[in-house]
């Protein structure tokens, strides 16, 4: 695991949660919308840059869904997400 | 099934503790209008609920509801931490932390615990869906009501995020029920539940 001063982290999981946050807000228009291109195109953009965020994120600061296949059980390392370093940051 | 995903929905970053607005804000967990009720409410309902676009929206807005859960306990947590006992005197925090301690409990400010009395699922398309309607905007009042009572940065940040998402939610309840309508027999909408009559 990267370590850092914890400031790449955090930009890297801001970045994730841009994405993820697209990706859900669509998805629930779509649910009304389904016929809608334009929505489906802004979901596909979206996802395909949640999935490499998603990717880069779990590369360098463990799993964030349940691990695929692996060798060692980072899963329950924290930070977990409602917990603050030791400055409180 | 759900799968769960390690992170907030949006952050929360809370650098100054503060357990009086905790004991207001805790009524987002386990109040009336909280977020665990909206989950169950949502979660119940999609079941008998005969239009697949309509299950579909009340399925991932019940989901949100519980990342939500996750995000006014985050702020519960970082509000109560490093408390003296002369803190948790003073700010009235008290009668929480003689039963609970800092763990995070679902009830209501005004001390009553989480009850699914709080919610229906009536198994009745309309009355179903009309109530979500009310309950999205009864959770955005709420938020509305903590803005004007607090006013630390960090915590109206993540709070103007979950207000926003009831007016959101409010907007695809009003898509539902629209869907609904489009589906009944128009010439008499209220004489016939959809999800029992057939």
């Amino acid at each position: 695991m990267l370590i850092d001063n914890g400031r790449n982290r955090e930009r890297l999981l801001r970045q994730l949660q841009i994405y993820s946050f697209m990706v859900y807000d669509t998805l629930l228009y779509l649910d009304a919308y389904p016929d809608s291109k334009e929505a489906l195109q802004t979901y596909n953009k979206y996802k395909s840059l949640e999935s490499k965020a998603m990717a880069e994120y779990e590369s360098k600061y463990g799993p964030v869904t349940a691990p695929q296949v692996t060798d060692s059980w980072e899963w329950t390392q924290g930070p977990w997400p409602w917990q603050l370093d030791k400055e409180g940051k | 099934m759900w799968q769960y995903e390690k992170k907030l929905q949006y952050p929360v970053k809370i650098k100054n503790p503060n357990p009086k607005y905790a004991n207001i804000i805790v009524s987002q967990l386990g109040g009336p209008d909280g977020e665990i009720g909206a989950s169950l409410r949502y979660l119940t309902q999609r079941i008998a609920m005969p239009y697949d676009k309509v299950v579909g929206i009340l399925t991932d807005v019940g989901t949100e509801e519980l990342a939500h859960f996750e995000m006014i306990s985050a702020i519960l947590y970082q509000l109560t931490r490093n408390l003296s006992y002369d803190e948790i005197k003073r700010s009235g925090f008290d009668t929480y932390f003689v039963d609970h301690t800092t763990g995070i409990y679902p009830v209501a400010a005004s001390g009553y615990p989480y009850t699914a009395a709080q919610f229906q699922s009536k198994g009745d398309v309309l009355a179903d869906l009309n109530e979500d309607l009310a309950a999205e905007q009864k959770a955005r009042a709420t938020y509305d009501n903590i803005l004007r009572l607090v006013d630390d940065p960090d915590v109206c940040d993540a709070i103007k995020f979950l207000r926003a998402r009831e007016i959101i939610h409010y907007q695809r309840f009003a898509d539902a029920l629209r869907i609904a309508q489009d589906n009944m027999n128009e010439k008499n909408f209220y004489g016939y539940n959809p999800a029992f009559d057939k």
